[in-house]
């Protein structure tokens, strides 16, 4: 039903019935459709991961099409909070970058006719990237890369037959996109009797600590890296045929555990194959690989 | 003031009634406010007064005068995983084989944690490292010598990062 008549500065009344073909008031102008069927918001993905997999569209839809919705906007909350916050004031984002990490909850909003109609929510969550998105980054790689060949160019028969290990940890900055590491942490010097570690520092803070759902980007800690040592002038020091496991130790898997992180262990490639091990005196130089600590495949998404 | 190795032996000599002479299992040492707790488990349950499934034999080893209290029983799911049909060495005997291949070379925290865990074809006895400083990443043990249950031959001797 046509109430007020139709010429392009008045509009129906919101309650008006659905009758976009009707013509009123002698004008050749269709009345404006007031009453949508459905306001819906249309999510392409809700897992995302941050860098590797955090592109989105997001739509909101009126049906019946031809409905006269303007101002639309499209909103954001955690999950556990209250508070939205407006991603867009679009109908559309063609790609939406997650940069936080969270359990979220969406919804768009559309004017009609005066009236503000809510989509119902919808779940997203974006997750920290694992340890294989982690390790697969170039970034990355080159940095771990650099830190094994320091730590092995730290190990010395002479002067002093010592070594040490070395960690930091992999941040990855949303603002970016881009993998960042932490201040080396070094391990104290060790003689060749000895077993080595490091102290590494309880997980960096993020920045900030817990960023607003719409923030351009945050700088978060996702995973630990350390490397281990060579044992390339160990074999005077050790029992005859003793052997060095390779890869996390026990105190490694539980550290990533409480840290909540996966870790990133640079150790050498066993020698001889299935063995588990490397020998007394491997050479420094022989082939070395990332190893996955036993801690988490992804930190957990925040709440 | 006695050292791990010495209370696990102690702990032994004082079980013979539950256990048997020379038995072969499991067997955990902690030191905790100056006493030595030595858990036995036993890989069979032949033995008169043997702990039941999920059950270890306690001694509490004085960590200055050697004495041991009386056997108590606790629970303890740590079992060895040998089959008990299949003969070993015992508990003493895969102790002894490893202190000998570490002959020279002891440089572990003789009062700390001493473990001997009886495997499927092999003891694992764990000697803890001397801690200095603690850290966040670092080794599980000083040496670990795995010796074979059949034979006590060792097996391997591994050592940390």
């Amino acid at each position: 039903m046509c109430v007020t008549g139709c010429d392009a500065t008045k509009q129906d009344s919101p309650g008006a019935k659905p009758d976009a073909g009707t013509k009123c008031d002698g004008t050749a102008k269709p009345c404006k459709n007031c009453t949508p069927g459905n306001v819906s918001l249309e999510v392409a993905k809700n897992l995302l991961t941050l860098k590797h997999d955090r592109d989105c569209r997001l739509n909101i839809k009126v049906d019946p099409a031809g409905v006269a919705a303007s101002a639309f906007r499209i909103e954001i909350r955690r999950a556990s909070g209250a508070t939205w916050c407006k991603l867009s004031s679009s109908q559309t984002m063609d790609t939406w970058h997650a940069v936080i990490a969270g359990k979220f909850k969406l919804r768009g909003v559309a004017t009609i006719c005066g009236t503000e109609h809510k989509t119902a929510e919808q779940d997203v969550e974006v997750q920290f990237p694992a340890y294989a998105d982690i390790t697969g980054d170039a970034d990355v790689t080159t940095a771990l890369s650099a830190a094994w060949t320091a730590t092995e160019a730290e190990c010395t028969e002479a002067p002093v037959n010592q070594r040490r290990e070395r960690g930091f940890w992999v941040r990855l900055n949303t603002s970016t996109n881009k993998y960042e590491t932490s201040a080396v942490e070094f391990g104290g010097w060790n003689a060749p009797a000895d077993g080595a570690g490091v102290n590494l520092s309880a997980r960096t803070a993020d920045a900030p600590a817990t960023p607003d759902p719409c923030a351009a980007g945050a700088t978060y800690s996702v995973a630990s890296f350390h490397s281990h040592t060579s044992t390339a002038f160990r074999a005077a020091a050790v029992p005859a045929g003793a052997t060095r496991g390779v890869g996390p130790s026990g105190a490694d898997n539980t550290a990533d555990t409480r840290d909540d992180v996966p870790g990133i262990v640079y150790d050498y490639v066993e020698s001889p194959a299935g063995s588990g091990s490397i020998p007394m005196g491997h050479p420094k130089g022989s082939a070395a690989q990332m190893y996955k600590s036993l801690g988490h495949e992804r930190r957990t998404t925040p709440p | 003031m006695i050292t791990a190795g010495q209370a696990l032996m102690i702990a032994l000599a004082a079980s013979v009634q539950q256990l048997g002479q020379q038995p072969a299992g499991n067997a955990f040492v902690e030191l905790r406010d100056a006493i030595y707790w030595v858990s036995l488990i036993p890989a069979t349950s032949a033995a008169p007064g043997a702990p039941k499934s999920g059950e270890a034999v306690l001694v509490k080893v004085d960590h200055d005068t050697g004495d041991a209290a009386a056997p108590g029983v606790a629970a303890d799911g740590r079992r060895p995983e040998r089959s008990p049909d299949v003969s070993s060495i015992s508990i003493a005997a895969a102790y002894d084989h490893a202190i000998a291949a570490l002959r020279g070379f002891d440089n572990y925290d003789k009062q700390a944690r001493l473990s001997v865990v009886l495997r499927n074809d092999h003891y694992e006895v764990t000697f803890p490292p001397i801690v200095t400083a603690p850290v966040s990443r670092g080794i599980d043990y000083a040496y670990q010598v795995w010796v074979d249950a059949a034979s006590g031959g060792i097996v391997k001797i591994l050592v940390p990062s």
